[in-house]
């Protein structure tokens, strides 16, 4: 009997929890790589689900508020999607850490921005610092609207841009990362894309870029443009975060 | 009395669930992934009775029954966002998670004391006693005890050792006297042939 069979045969003793430590972890190995074990293991777990319809049992009462009591404490595990969405609008303390690690990851990104302009030695490296330190506080004041979230996608070409918008302001603030190098003559700029067409945004090197009277746009968007920027969106588009 | 109480327990489900007309676990799931405290306390409602009365079947202590079940409870929370409903139901992926912690506490290095003995004096007759008397009449139940008696006894007996006890799979092969081998086909058989009866998919 092959290896690969018999590792199949494990998918009954596995959808009970019943193989040791060691065995277990082998098989998940496994199973990431064999679909029809992934199916087999799916619809034996919802049998003995099944099984269990017999021992329904309720907690005593008082659990109930005890476990409630813990979530505000309990940090929980991201949103594993491209795009990620975070509200950050009540002021509890599970929300509050959460916005302190955005704005960690805000900081990252200022950091990175702050490093990539480090090489120039001259009043465009000072200016370029005090940009970056004035989106700072622009970040950090657009996390105290109710309704701010924080709103990330990658672009194809590599590279990353986040952002942090609130709704009720009608006001965004963009961040890049990664994004790759462009020749002297070509600038990235940013768009606000709506029903009623793109608005210009702004040109990326004087990131990070603050996107004010979004009224109803539901993106931002990224282009190549010649150096002075343009006047309409040159497609394609770079990098789209959606807004809504 | 403590049997009495658990009794009394027993199915009290539905006169404490408060679920939103026509929200689904999956739905309350998305939200509960996206910090809603208020969802958690309806999922909390919904599937707080399959959760703890999973995990005190398995554990069999009451203390112990409670750690677990807040502990399962406090992970559905954490790793909501990890849910995904393409791969099965949500009440599967929340009670494979509550099986799979009160099972690894059984296994932990408190348990293993009183465990050499539990697997000494185990009769193999006992899981099966248990489930008979514990169900009542709902349909699906009367289904299960109907689909559980259609398989062999061997079959049986291994599913109900390892998924109601928490034995792993070497140590039902002790307890049956039978071949590892043996013990891994029918618990696959077993749940393949209930599977079946029960009508269930993924």
């Amino acid at each position: 009997m092959s290896v690969s069979s018999d590792l199949h045969l494990l998918t009954g003793v596995y959808a009970m929890n019943a193989l040791p430590e060691d065995e277990r972890a082998e098989f998940e190995e496994h199973l990431a790589d064999c679909d029809s074990c992934a199916q087999e293991v799916a619809e034996l777990q919802a049998t003995s689900v099944g099984l269990n319809l017999a021992t329904e049992l309720a907690p005593p009462s008082h659990l109930r508020s005890q476990v409630l009591a813990k979530l505000a404490t309990t940090p929980q595990s991201p949103l594993e999607t491209t795009a990620t969405v975070t509200v950050l609008a009540s002021r509890s303390p599970k929300k509050w850490l959460m916005r302190a690690s955005i704005l960690t990851t805000a900081a990252a990104v200022l950091g990175a921005v702050v490093l990539g302009v480090q090489g120039v030695q001259d009043w465009n490296e000072l200016d370029a610092l005090r940009q970056s330190a004035a989106g700072y506080s622009q970040v950090s004041d657009l996390l105290n609207a109710p309704d701010a979230k924080l709103v990330s996608d990658s672009a194809s070409a590599g590279g990353k841009g986040t952002v942090v918008v609130s709704p009720s302001r009608g006001k965004a603030v963009f961040l890049s990362s990664g994004l790759p190098q462009l020749p002297s003559d070509r600038t990235y700029q940013l768009w606000m894309v709506g029903p009623d067409g793109p608005r210009s945004a702004g040109l990326l090197r004087d990131e990070p870029v603050v996107a004010e009277g979004l009224a109803d746009a539901q993106k931002l968007a990224l282009t190549i443009e010649p150096s002075g920027g343009s006047s309409s969106p040159t497609l394609p588009l770079v990098l789209t975060v959606s807004l809504v | 009395m403590q049997d009495r109480d658990l009794t009394q327990r027993i199915m009290s489900r539905d006169a404490t669930t408060s679920t939103e007309p026509g929200e689904t676990a999956e739905d309350l799931l998305a939200l509960v992934a996206r910090g809603d405290e208020p969802a958690f306390g309806r999922l909390y409602d919904l599937a707080a009775g399959m959760v703890f009365g999973l995990v005190r079947r398995v554990l069999r202590n009451e203390a112990q029954s409670e750690e677990v079940f807040q502990e399962v409870m406090l992970e559905v929370w954490r790793t909501a966002s990890r849910f995904d409903p393409s791969r099965g139901k949500a009440t599967t992926w929340i009670m494979t998670m509550a099986h799979r912690r009160a099972v690894d506490r059984v296994r932990s290095a408190q348990a293993a004391t009183n465990r050499d003995e539990r697997v000494a004096a185990m009769t193999v007759d006992t899981p099966f006693d248990e489930v008979v008397e514990q169900v009542t009449d709902r349909i699906e139940q009367r289904k299960v005890r109907r689909c559980l008696s259609s398989l062999t006894d061997l079959q049986r007996e291994s599913v109900l050792l390892a998924y109601y006890q928490g034995y792993s799979y070497p140590e039902v092969s002790t307890l049956l006297s039978v071949p590892l081998g043996t013990v891994k086909t029918r618990m696959r058989d077993g749940l393949i042939r209930l599977r079946d009866c029960l009508g269930v998919t993924a």
